[in-house]
């Protein structure tokens, strides 16, 4: 904890000496959770609710910039904390991150945390996703140079931040990013893009991969190296009310864990999961239309082999270089949310479609569509939604819909021999603005289906008296349980907006579900307490 | 435009160009082992589909290291609820409290290796691909104590009565604690099993299945300073219940292990309770 420390009296006093000059920003967020055992729900036997009753994590992030310097640093706390893993208790704290950046010209440069992607991030990105614990920035420098007025190039090289210290792995990339336009008034343009990526594993890291496989029978042995290569090349091409994007990412050999591929034992048994050394690839294309009352987005992307982890023993969503675009939209709505899909990084292939258009100045329709399956044809995920949204005037608005789904379990949460969940969601919205600063929002979703936990019905009602406050009451209840009894699953969220904090106390029972945050996913077990967050900027 | 595409196609040759590196070598053999015996306590529970193929896994290490791999399965954590038609609750009260001593896993199959923490994910429970490497590292280890079991049973009055030996090589600051377990091998159970037909075997053989803990869940303090050669002992006594399908005497057995002051796991033992 005495690192911080210092690092936090160096900026302050820095910051002091010279604040007539630069400017000093930062941001505090606070979540602090009181665990109240439920045994009906599942909420229980944790550390947590079994004893320490109550966990926060802490984030304070301090920026300085000065003279072309840009400065900061992150402070991290977690007691009790069920962010890492959502069944234990995780306790910590130091530094999260620092960093010093400099722009010269047209020469930029940063050492510390770095946190950056190549294209869509198909073969690189570090990034942080708090209400999962990821943050896989990179611990490194990163030069960016400006060869031309359309034309970058970026090398940086380091080592992928694992909590508070680092993976063993070092990362090296290249990405040259160009632009380019065509025609007398440049009507066409495009914005292509390429970018390596080397990964070499430490001596240590091979000790255990050679300590692994040694056990091997031979007709599963592998080939083994320190380095692999991933290369991407991309491109955004726009004419008029098109935007095509298209990126295609090739992975040369690489060890990593396949869950999914049977193993040869000396018994003569087989068993799942084992290492393999095999090249991937992932094709990802978007194609947006956009004139006046009408919108199409169009999503594609297969993926092979390409999972690319710093440490090949790092599994779930530790440890990940790259990101893969989900193919799934994210849902506001608590039960069509119900079920998301992670992305598969082994074998997927999906497509999604959302139309929008106008019927008339007051009456807008969404078409939304979904289609995941592994390479081989299986069903992972679909899903159907068409939303009306009927703006009567700017004080009053309906929502209306209705979604269909089919998710698959048996791969997304681990639950073998479970069938496809099936849903069928019509849900409503209503918002009511009754004077310029008193609203209503009221919203009701009902999911059937037989799979699972059974059918369910949601209710929700907000009252805002805007910009400070806002009371929202809802209820999650399992109509037709097929695991347990009626369970209701009731909410109450109060939070209070002053200047540039937003304070929010809620009581809450969340029966278990996928949590996603940025396209990542995990199983999360029921919650019951009370929950307190802060967010500060200043 | 044409510059950039130049730029780009340059950048991308090189970057194909295939980089050459000298192969680490290794030989498919079982690594080096000498007298240290390793304990892995196996999370598994009725429900939990790929725990049957974790625990092949381990079987396949167990006999890979001739032995030298003492496999208990606890039934604890999200999985561990029985189907309607169970014959049999594995679970036990010391089974859930050894959860709460060695951290609930993220996911299962899970086991935790001798005690020891693995410094990238924080956790003492480790998934099924980092087993062979943990395993591998810990039986390399010289062993700086040797355990034995003196294990007697009066049939009559099914009573067992075990004293654990441990004779320290060298001096040990800081606490030993002394563990007894009991286990249950050949009970024919249902299982969620990804490999059986509706993904469950309703005649599953359940082995080195934890039934009791004979001395406190973490350990129980013997020595605080530990003189080298200087012989440790202590005695635990057990009645075992009336047989009614489990409970049967030719497939209980009886583990023993030592852990230090940190909870590592220093040399463990095993024997079965008839000979």
């Amino acid at each position: 904890m005495m690192k911080p420390i210092c690092y936090l009296i160096i900026l302050l006093s820095t910051c002091l000496k010279a604040q007539d000059e630069g400017h000093f920003s930062g941001q505090l967020q606070i979540n602090a959770n009181a665990f109240i055992e439920d045994r009906a729900i599942g909420a229980s036997n944790t550390p947590q609710y079994d004893h320490q009753l109550f966990g926060s994590d802490v984030w304070l992030n301090l920026n300085y910039q000065l003279k072309g310097y840009d400065i900061g640093i992150r402070v991290d706390l977690f007691n009790n904390s069920n962010l890492l893993n959502p069944r234990d208790s995780y306790n910590d704290q130091g530094l999260g991150k620092w960093y010093v950046k400099k722009q010269i010209d047209h020469l930029l440069f940063q050492v510390g945390y770095i946190y950056d992607q190549i294209g869509s991030g198909l073969i690189f990105r570090s990034y942080e996703e708090r209400p999962l614990l990821i943050d896989n920035g990179l611990y490194g420098a990163l030069l960016r140079y400006d060869l031309s007025k359309n034309l970058t190039l970026k090398a940086f090289g380091g080592k992928q931040k694992n909590l508070f210290s680092t993976y063993d792995t070092f990362l090296k990339g290249i990405s040259l990013d160009g632009f380019a336009g065509i025609g007398k008034e440049k009507q066409i343009t495009l914005v292509p893009g390429a970018g390596l990526i080397n990964k070499t594993f430490s001596d240590s890291q091979m000790n255990e991969i050679i300590s692994t496989v040694r056990n091997y029978t031979p007709s599963d042995s592998i080939g083994l190296y320190y380095n692999s290569y991933a290369v991407t090349l991309y491109n955004t091409f726009s004419f008029g009310p098109i935007v095509w994007y298209a990126e295609g990412a090739f992975k040369g050999k690489d060890i990593y864990y396949d869950p999914e591929v049977r193993r040869q034992l000396f018994n003569g048994k087989t068993t799942l999961g084992k290492f393999r050394n095999e090249g991937g690839s992932v094709i990802y294309s978007s194609l947006g239309f956009g004139s006046k009352g009408l919108g199409i987005t169009l999503e594609y992307k297969r993926t092979r082999n390409f999972s690319f982890r710093a440490d090949p023993f790092a599994a779930l969503n530790r440890g990940l270089v790259n990101y893969i675009p989900p193919m799934s939209r994210i849902n506001s709505y608590r039960l069509k949310a119900r079920y998301t899909p992670a992305t598969r990084d082994l074998a997927e292939q999906a497509f999604q479609v959302e139309v929008r258009y106008a019927l008339s100045k007051k009456v807008k329709v969404v078409h939304y569509a979904s289609n995941i399956t592994d390479l081989a044809g299986t069903q992972f995920y679909r899903e159907f939604d068409t939303e009306l949204v009927v703006r009567e005037s700017s004080a009053q608005q309906w929502t209306v819909g209705v979604q269909s789904q089919q998710y698959n379990q048996a791969v997304y949460e681990g639950k073998a021999g479970e069938p496809l969940v099936k849903t069928f969601i019509p849900y409503v919205e209503w918002f009511r603005k009754f004077t310029a600063r008193r609203s209503i929002h009221l919203e009701t979703q009902f999911m059937s289906t037989k799979q699972d936990f059974g059918s369910w019905l949601f209710f929700l009602a907000e009252y805002s008296v805007a910009p400070k406050w806002s009371f929202t009451l809802s209820d999650m209840y399992n109509v037709e349980p097929t695991k347990s009894d009626d369970l209701h699953y009731p909410r109450v969220d109060i939070v209070y907006i002053k200047n540039a904090n937003r304070f929010s106390f809620s009581y809450i029972k969340q029966v278990e579900g996928v949590v996603c945050a940025g396209g990542i996913c995990r199983l999360e077990p029921a919650f019951s307490g009370f929950r307190f967050t802060l967010n500060s900027s200043f | 435009m044409s510059f950039v595409f130049r730029i780009l196609f340059i950048f991308m040759i090189s970057g194909l160009i295939a980089c050459q590196e000298n192969q680490p070598e290794y030989t498919l053999s079982r690594g080096e082992v000498g007298d240290r015996v390793v304990l892995v306590e196996e999370f598994s529970g009725v429900r939990c589909p790929n725990c049957p193929e974790g625990t092949k896994d381990l079987e396949n290490l167990r006999a890979l290291y001739d032995g030298k791999l003492i496999i208990v399965t606890i039934h604890a954590g999200d999985f561990a609820f029985t189907y309607p038609d169970s014959k049999y609750d594995f679970t036990t009260p010391e089974g859930n409290s050894l959860l709460q001593l060695l951290g609930n896993p993220i996911g299962y199959p899970s086991a935790v290796i001798n005690r020891v923490r693995d410094s990238n994910t924080q956790s003492l429970q480790a998934f099924s691909p980092k087993w062979g490497s943990l395993i591998s590292s810990e039986l390399a280890k010289e062993p700086i104590l040797s355990v034995t079991l003196d294990v007697n049973f009066e049939a009559s009055e099914r009573k067992i009565t075990a004293g654990i030996i441990v004779v320290p090589n060298q001096d040990i600051s800081g606490d030993l604690r002394f563990n007894i377990l009991i286990k249950e091998n050949n009970m024919i159970d249902w299982q969620s099993d990804i490999e059986a037909p509706q993904s469950v075997d309703k005649a599953y053989n359940h082995r080195n299945v934890l039934r009791v803990v004979l001395s406190s869940v973490n350990g129980d303090m013997v020595s605080s300073d530990s003189q080298a050669f200087e012989k440790l002992e202590r005695f635990y006594s057990f009645t075992v219940p009336e047989e009614s399908n489990w409970w049967k005497v030719q497939d209980l057995w009886l583990v023993a292990f030592v852990t230090d002051q940190s909870g590592e796991i220093l040399q463990a033992t095993e024997q079965p309770l008839l000979p």
